[in-house]
């Protein structure tokens, strides 16, 4: 399914946000407290999840099972890293996301 | 409690679905650092706060896709599709199996409707149960067709207090012309007596039934009609009733119609029926003419044994001549009278492809496990690989069900055409035949047994597939634990031999029967031999001149091109249905002791034109006119039983109150049936025989023609003749005799071909059983094969070693098929002609035959046996 153009939903655009900050590395844990933290509400890592689900049938990220940390009782992770076309997906809705904001600030009065 | 609540927890693995592992180690991570910085009170609720939180996405993705994307929506499409492409690379295999699931659906739905339609169904009146034919029967001539007297009809229905209605009909000649709308056309017609539409209580649909005033010899003349006439003759006219018609030179008005369709009794075509009752005096109103066919209904809360005592009783008392013996009382429920002589042959025929069935089944369970096994490693390739458990059995099942259910389709397509087959070939016309359904039910259910079976069957593979053993799965194929197969194939295979030597004995019983009664000397010649039926109207040849008419007719007939003899002669031999009453003879010097003859009134060229031959004396000739003295031949059994050991020329005898002298014997003929036995005839020229008192009886003749011409074309010039003389006569279409002595050898040679045709059928089934078997036991042990031929075995001595093996199995097999033949046999003693049900030469004969088809079968795997390469086997599969 192309996603050239599509529209992202709002919780995946902070999904894909959220792994641009976080780069290498992401897995579960760190998505749920990025998001978290950022915006200050609670997030479901069913939520989660379920979005990288979705994100993965459109294409925009990809997943990496790792092997059993070198720990005793060491799990696997399921690390998430943006494709090239996630990066794509991305740069246009930010791009347009700040393109209807630009000089609605004051008026929306958007703070920290 | 210290861990993250354990419902939650398990409330997410469900939910997550494959990311549960991942989702559930993320949240115990989480779960770990906030019981450090906060305590497990607040971790575990931060925990469940999450499970209930997340409860909702999860499932609402679950329900966009219910399980990991490249799996299960394609799956069951999937494994259907894959079981069309493995049915596909091996044709024959699947075919066999869907060819036997199709006729064995096909065949068993089939005969249990025929039984169903035929045998058990009840008949199309009101409390049919309680109808029954009532007779009395000659204990000394057990054969006769029985018949009660005028006399003894009205006794019964005096005083027979267990009927609550009773009724007779005439069953001699059913055939009359009648005259209608300006057409003149010829059907059957029953007479009957007055309390027989009680009997029956068919639905009127117009006008009404007869009253005792149509019953009186004087009353009106009328007429009911059926509805298969009034629909299809008369246009269902609403008007018919008051319209009248002419019943055989007798103007009738018909007074209604009576509902018979479907009614197969007493005949499924009656056209009407017409009201008898003879004057006192009347020949039929007597003590000695037997011509009733009593029907009547029992009394609710009577028992037929009950009745039939009562009627035992009125029997005796009833009054006969001092020579006539006791008569024997019976009252019969109408169903079983009906269909009591097809019966033998409907449960013959269901046993036969009952037996045929188990053999086909047998073999199909042969086929089924030999295919479960091949697969075992590719089975062990697909768990190898991560198919699950599941998957796997999931897989097997559908394989099976499309195999089933593309035969189970089949098999429905397949039911009502075998019934329309069987009924074809049967001989002459199945009683009840119009009551045959395929009922839906039945076929269901046949279609669910063969389901079930056929997962059974498979089900032992899927079992194996189960407890596959990767390793050894991978290097073998089909491993040592197979050896429980091997046993259990083995049974099988005996048991198909089993039931095939049975079916096969009583199939080649049959056919010796049949070839027996085909090879009987019918006493004529039949071929170029044809005949019809001629009717003339009493009314219009008064006096005497029926027989000059007759004589007329045949000698315009024989003047004609290509014909060699003509003759008419009143009845034919071999006669579908029982026609004629015998008549008694007593030699003239000897009176008082009778013999039962059969009366020919034939004219000259009779004995030419049957080619009846003439052991001594001379032929009858156109001299021996009415004036001239009574002259008659006779046949041999007559001789013998009258006159045995004497000259017969010369000597007389009386024949229905008139003297005859007998001037010539000729040679027996088969009247009745190639099997059955000869009786004494009498054969008196017409002219002399006819009686002006009772025309009606020289009427019809039948009029005989040898020629070398086919009967289509001889049809066309007869009723030309024929037309040239009396143009209203009617003229029935003329067959070849050679075609009516074939018709006698039908139910013979029906019931050979069916249990030929399946004890063949048997036989193919079991070789191909011997051959899978063999096949698969030189596929299983190729190995040790291979190491025994590389040690210096010589090849003929392991190919000897497979064909051993597959006669021991058939000796197995004839040990246990020959006695269930035996028993099997004995069942059809009944149907059997000049051979014994335990004929040693027919079983020694088939075993042989079973130990050939044996030798036959295990061929080609012996070879294949004597041919391993012993390094390929050794080294791989």
């Amino acid at each position: 399914m192309g996603t050239k153009g599509r529209h992202l939903a709002e919780f995946e655009l902070y999904l894909l946000l959220a792994l641009a900050h976080l780069g290498e590395g992401a897995y579960g844990v760190t998505i749920r407290r990025e998001i978290e933290r950022r915006s200050g509400r609670p997030v479901a890592i069913g939520a989660v999840y379920a979005t990288l689900a979705r994100l993965e049938d459109k294409g925009l990220v990809r997943f990496t099972i790792s092997e059993p940390l070198p720990v005793p009782g060491g799990r696997s992770r399921k690390y998430v890293r943006l494709t090239p076309s996630g990066e794509r997906a991305l740069k246009a809705s930010a791009t347009m996301l700040l393109r209807m904001l630009r000089g609605l600030e004051p008026r929306l009065a958007i703070t920290e | 409690m210290t861990g993250p609540p354990r419902w939650a927890s398990r409330l997410l693995g469900w939910a997550a679905g494959p990311d549960a592992r991942w989702l559930l180690a993320d949240l115990e991570e989480e779960f770990e650092l906030l019981r450090m910085e906060r305590g497990p009170a607040a971790a575990r609720h931060w925990y469940a706060a999450q499970a209930l939180r997340s409860i909702g996405p999860l499932l609402r993705r679950r329900s966009l896709r219910p399980s990991s994307p490249r799996k299960a929506p394609m799956a069951l499409g999937l494994d259907v599709r894959f079981a069309l492409r493995r049915a596909r690379r091996t044709p024959l295999v699947t075919t066999a199996i869907v060819v036997t699931i199709a006729l064995g659906i096909g065949a068993t739905t089939a005969v249990y409707s025929v039984v169903r339609g035929v045998l058990l169904k009840a008949l199309p009146y009101p409390d049919p149960d309680r109808i029954v034919r009532v007779m009395t029967i000659n204990p000394a001539r057990p054969g006769d067709l029985p018949s009660e007297t005028w006399l003894d009809l009205q006794a019964w229905h005096r005083e027979a207090g267990s009927f609550e209605a009773m009724g007779g009909l005439w069953e001699g000649g059913t055939m009359r012309t009648i005259t209608f709308d300006d057409r003149v056309q010829r059907f059957p017609v029953t007479a009957v007596t007055a309390g027989f539409a009680d009997v029956l209580r068919m639905t009127l649909l117009a006008g009404r039934t007869f009253t005792d005033a149509e019953f009186h010899p004087d009353g009106p003349r009328a007429v009911v009609l059926g509805a298969t006439f009034w629909r299809t003759q008369l246009g269902a006219d609403p008007g018919v009733v008051g319209r009248t018609i002419v019943v055989a030179d007798t103007v009738r008005e018909i007074i209604g119609v009576l509902d018979n369709e479907g009614s197969e009794f007493p005949s499924p075509s009656t056209a009407m029926w017409m009201p008898v009752a003879p004057r006192p005096g009347h020949w039929m109103a007597g003590g000695r003419s037997r011509w009733i066919a009593v029907y009547a209904r029992l009394r609710p809360g009577v028992t037929a044994e009950a009745a039939r005592a009562e009627l035992q009783v009125l029997a005796d008392r009833s009054p006969r001549e001092p020579d006539q013996p006791v008569r024997v009382a019976r009252v019969t429920p109408l169903v079983s009278y009906l269909t009591g002589p097809v019966r033998p042959v409907l449960l013959l025929l269901s046993a036969a492809v009952v037996v045929a069935l188990i053999v086909a089944c047998a073999n199909v369970a042969i086929l089924l496990m030999a295919q479960a096994e091949a697969r075992v490693r590719e089975l062990a390739v697909r768990s190898a690989l991560g198919g699950s458990r599941r998957r796997i059995n999931r897989l097997l099942a559908i394989e099976t069900m499309v195999t089933a259910g593309v035969g189970g389709l089949l098999g429905v397509a397949l039911a009502r055409p075998l019934v329309d087959l069987f009924l074809r070939f049967y001989p002459g016309r199945l009683v009840r035949a119009q009551d045959i359904s395929i009922d839906p039910m039945v076929l269901a259910g046949a279609i669910a047994a063969v389901a079930i079976a056929c997962v059974a069957v498979s089900w032992p593979g899927a079992r194996r597939a189960r407890r596959v053993n990767l390793v050894s799965d991978l290097k073998d194929g089909a491993g040592a634990a197979t050896a429980g197969r091997a046993g259990f194939r083995g049974v099988l295979v005996v048991l198909q031999l089993a039931m095939s030597v049975a079916l096969v004995s009583g199939g080649l019983l049959l056919v010796r029967s049949f070839t027996a009664i085909a090879r009987v000397d019918p006493g004529f010649e039949p071929r170029d031999l044809s005949y019809a039926i001629l009717s003339a109207s009493p009314a219009r040849h008064p006096g005497d001149r029926i027989p000059e008419l007759y004589a007329e007719i045949v000698e315009r007939v024989r003047a004609l091109p290509g014909v060699e003899h003509a003759a008419a002669v009143n009845y034919l031999p071999l006669p579908t249905s029982v026609v004629g009453w015998g008549s008694n003879a007593e030699r003239t010097d000897r009176p008082g002791v009778e013999y039962e003859i059969q009366y020919r009134h034939v004219t000259a060229e009779y004995l030419e034109s049957m080619r009846l031959p003439l052991r001594r004396g001379r032929p009858l000739s156109a001299a021996d006119g009415k004036a001239a003295p009574r002259v008659a031949l006779v046949n041999e059994t007559f001789v013998a039983q009258a006159f045995p050991g004497e000259d017969p020329l010369g000597r007389t005898f009386n024949l229905q109150g008139q003297t005859w002298e007998i001037v010539g014997v000729v040679g027996d003929m088969r009247y009745w049936g190639l099997a059955k036995p000869v009786m004494g005839e009498i054969y008196a020229p017409l002219s002399q025989a006819f009686s002006q008192q009772a025309p009606q009886f020289f009427a019809g003749q039948n009029l005989l023609v040898r020629s070398s011409h086919d009967p289509v074309a001889l049809d066309a010039m007869v009723r030309e003749a024929v037309r040239a003389v009396d143009p209203t006569m009617a003229v029935g279409g003329m067959t070849s005799m050679a075609e009516r002595v074939d018709r006698a050898l039908a139910p013979e040679r029906f019931r050979a071909m069916l249990v030929g045709g399946l004890g063949l059928l048997a036989l193919i089934l079991s070789g191909l059983g011997i051959y899978a078997v063999m096949t698969w036991t030189v596929a299983r042990r190729t190995r040790e094969i291979g190491i025994r031929l590389a040690l210096g075995a010589p090849a003929g001595r392991v190919r000897g070693e497979v064909l051993r093996s597959a006669l021991r199995l058939t000796v197995a097999g004839a040990v246990l098929g020959v006695p269930l033949a035996l028993a099997g046999t004995r069942l059809i003693r009944g149907f059997l002609i000049e051979v014994q049900p335990d004929d040693p030469i027919t079983l020694i004969g088939v075993t042989v035959g079973f130990l050939a088809l044996a030798l036959f079968a295990a061929l080609v795997p012996a070879r294949r046996a004597s041919r391993v390469n012993p390094l390929a086997a050794i080294r791989s599969e």
